[in-house]
């Protein structure tokens, strides 16, 4: 019954869909992406001097991806940072120098621009405000000019924009999201992944000191504390070292930062985060959070302890839970200390820590040591930059699809298309006497499979008479062999889920499906599926289940690869990408 | 009537070393805490700011927390009154000896600060708090502490 159900819509769908990629791709990049001409970003070129490396030493290259294609990423810095990458100041240039592990020691290489520029195809362009930042994130310099840097980079590529954003970066991405794009395509259509670095989703922790709150809770109340504390401490050191990424470098400027529009604006329960829309749910939000917990024995109010001593003060600017608020995917970096004042020289206040987890690096996080999991190091954290590169590698590598390819080889009168080669093929086949079926590989109704299998005559084209055919053995080759039917075939319609004719592999392999014959087998429950050139190995499909030899839950689809080699420990097999699969079509 | 005689002598002389201890202990900055300390007679409040000068803020706040000693409750800091709320003077109860280390004052760049408070409870154990303290419409106020502990000793955790 089944064998003659017509094509299901989805089934169609999904084919159409997959024969208009190639279409939709079809847009023609620059050959380089620094002649993509897009005002308000600038293409991140690797460092000439000081330069991110790879592995082996050498320099990072920026690189199209598997179809030969660039993707742009947009990195996006925070309040007072930058994002150009011409040294390493900016935000996303500093080296990936630190881990919440104490155990083992990074070799610091590259920055997190570095990182994304080894992903092939990644683009890097920097989005850069500085001048602005004190803004909010409506001022024309923020919000609206990264949408139109969204808009003409889509444009420019064909290709959904990345955005990688540090701190009020991200609320700036949220402003240009809930922007109208040019021309048909809304732009939330021209992003696929937003990563965010410690992004202020529902406020900032320091930029509500400035507001001297008067009604908060316990939790913010003793953050807050703790935060004044840390303050304290700093602006009573009368020398430090700077620019060493320790708390004190960076917590004072976050301080000050927050008595800007901005700041005010990113108090929470403030009427500009009150109305700034949220993410789009078509786009995927990776929020990435700083994750601090501070142990600060017998906190309270003189003789009244509070009723906990452990104080989650997020990444120092932003909470944890602000940071991932309503992100689809998040990961926290964390680390654990003990705050304890001391009496510290002139009858100051000091302050020391030690780590409470062991597996915590920072050991004076104040001052002479960065700490991994603050607000302004979160782009030197190693765990947290390999998320981010991750995601960046899968939303490329995701690009890529299998190519369906229909082969149409006939009219409507089946007669062959004027490429065509026709050579004669053997005797009569039996294509049924009764009945007569449709081919495994047909897209299409009136393509059947006949027998022997010697013939290959399992995707045959069945002229007006009915008993001459047209048959095919590989869709690559522009030859078909004209066969008679032993009795008139019957007309069919395609099944409902077809099985590709052939595959070309990931490692250039060709394959064939198998159209019948004896052939070894396995110790597993594998057995052959499609036949391989060149080389022995074949693709491979479960016995048990109704288990389709290609895997299409994805873009790319895949197949299980192995020898047929009769043993009893046959090797596993391994998985390859279909690069393009063809299928047999009806002329429309 | 002789020995009544030199028990006041005793008492009058015992009273001057006790002040005079005390005076040393305020003038000569960082100290251990220390146990032991008698209940004193009535709230007695010290603004140490001697050494060295200190700003008018850092005095105006002194003077602010001086009210510990008398009256605590006008020294909460909003954002900690449901935390503390009617039991300040429980934080520090009367007779209770507080001496503000004036020249210990910190600003924290946005609006408050912090500054060392020594509190001598009755019957209890002097203690060093790190008061957090922000400027509010009607003053300075204490939004949370944090006493101070021994130094950590130079080594691998420190």
């Amino acid at each position: 019954m089944t064998r003659r159900r017509r094509l299901s819509p989805v089934v169609l769908a999904t084919l159409v869909a997959a024969l208009l990629v190639p279409v939709a791709r079809g847009h023609a990049q620059a050959a380089d992406p620094a002649a993509f001409g897009c005002g308000g970003v600038s293409l991140a070129l690797p460092l000439s001097t000081d330069p991110d490396t790879n592995p082996d030493g050498s320099p990072v290259a920026i690189t199209r991806d598997r179809r030969g294609e660039y993707v742009p990423v947009i990195m996006v810095h925070g309040w007072t940072g930058t994002s150009t990458h011409d040294s390493r100041s900016g935000a996303f240039s500093k080296r990936i120098d630190l881990s919440t592990n104490q155990v083992g020691t990074i070799e610091p290489s590259r920055s997190l621009i570095g990182q994304l520029q080894r992903v092939p195809g990644a683009a890097v362009f920097t989005f850069d405000y500085h001048d602005h930042s004190a803004s909010w994130v409506t001022d024309e310099h923020l919000g609206p000019a990264l949408g139109e840097a969204i808009d003409c980079l889509y444009r420019a590529t064909g290709e959904k924009v990345i955005v990688v954003a540090h701190s009020m970066g991200g609320l700036v991405t949220r402003e240009a999201l809930a922007g109208k794009g040019t021309g048909d395509v809304d732009r939330v259509d021209e992003v696929s992944t937003v990563i965010t670095f410690g992004t202020p989703e529902t406020g900032s922790l320091i930029a509500m000191l400035a507001a001297n709150a008067l009604d908060v809770s316990s939790l913010v109340n003793s953050q807050m504390a703790v935060l004044r504390t840390m303050l304290a401490h700093c602006g009573g050191q009368a020398s430090r070292k700077l620019e060493t990424g320790g708390l004190c470098d960076l917590l004072p400027a976050e301080a000050r930062a927050a008595d800007s529009e901005a700041g005010r604006a990113l108090r929470y329960g403030s009427p500009q985060l009150a109305t700034l829309p949220p993410f789009p749910k078509k786009v995927a939000v990776d929020a990435l959070a700083g994750d601090i917990v501070l142990t600060v024995p017998k906190i309270g109010w003189f003789a009244l302890p509070w009723e906990t001593e452990n104080v989650p003060i997020g990444d120092g600017v932003v909470t944890a839970d602000s940071a991932v608020h309503n992100a689809t995917t998040s990961t926290k970096a964390s680390c654990s200390y003990q705050m304890s004042p001391v009496r510290g020289a002139a009858d100051a206040l000091g302050l020391q820590f030690r780590v409470v987890a062991t597996n915590d690096a920072a050991r004076n996080p104040l001052e002479f040591r960065a700490v991994p999991c603050f607000h302004g190091n979160l782009m030197r954290t190693i765990q947290l930059t390999n998320e981010a590169t991750g995601m960046v590698d899968e939303d490329i590598a995701g690009r890529r699809r299998t190519e369906v390819v229909t082969v149409v080889p006939v009219d409507h009168a089946v007669n062959p298309k004027p490429d065509y080669e026709v050579r004669q093929g053997g005797g009569a086949i039996d294509c049924g006497a009764s009945r007569s079926y449709p081919s495994a590989a047909a897209v299409g109704d009136g393509i059947v499979s006949c027998s022997p299998v010697a013939a290959a005559a399992d995707v045959c084209w069945a002229g007006p008479d009915r008993v001459t055919l047209l048959c095919g053995i590989d869709p690559r080759e522009k030859v078909l062999y004209r066969y008679t039917a032993q009795a008139p075939v019957s007309p069919v319609v395609a099944e409902a889920n077809p099985t590709p004719w052939a595959l070309d592999l990931d490692d250039g392999s060709r394959c064939r499906l198998r159209n019948g014959g004896s052939w070894s087998g396995r110790s597993d429950d594998l057995v052959g599926a499609y036949y391989c050139d060149p080389g022995t190995a074949v693709v491979l499909v479960r016995q048990e289940g109704n288990v389709a030899a290609v895997d299409r839950s994805k873009p790319m689809w895949t197949v299980l690869v192995g020898e047929l080699d009769d043993s009893t420990a046959s090797p596993p097999p391994v998985t390859k990408e279909v690069v393009r699969a063809y299928f047999a079509g009806s002329p429309s | 009537m002789a020995a009544k005689k030199s028990t006041v002598i005793t008492a009058v002389v015992g009273v001057a070393i006790a002040c005079g201890a005390a005076a040393f202990f305020l003038l000569s900055g960082p100290r251990p805490a220390t146990g032991g300390a008698g209940a004193p007679p009535s709230s007695a409040s010290t603004v140490d700011s001697s050494a060295t000068s200190t700003s008018p803020e850092a005095h105006e706040v002194a003077e602010a927390l001086a009210r510990l000693a008398t009256d605590p409750d006008s020294l909460v800091a909003s954002s900690s009154r449901s935390q503390v709320g009617t039991r300040a003077r429980e934080a520090v109860p009367p007779g209770t000896t507080v001496t503000v280390h004036e020249k210990s004052w910190a600003r924290d760049g946005v609006g408050g600060g912090a500054v060392l408070v020594d509190i001598a409870a009755p019957g209890a154990t002097p203690v060093t708090y790190n008061a957090v303290v922000v400027r509010e419409a009607d003053g300075w106020k204490v939004v949370a502490t944090m006493p101070l502990v021994d130094p950590v000793p130079t080594g691998p955790t420190s």
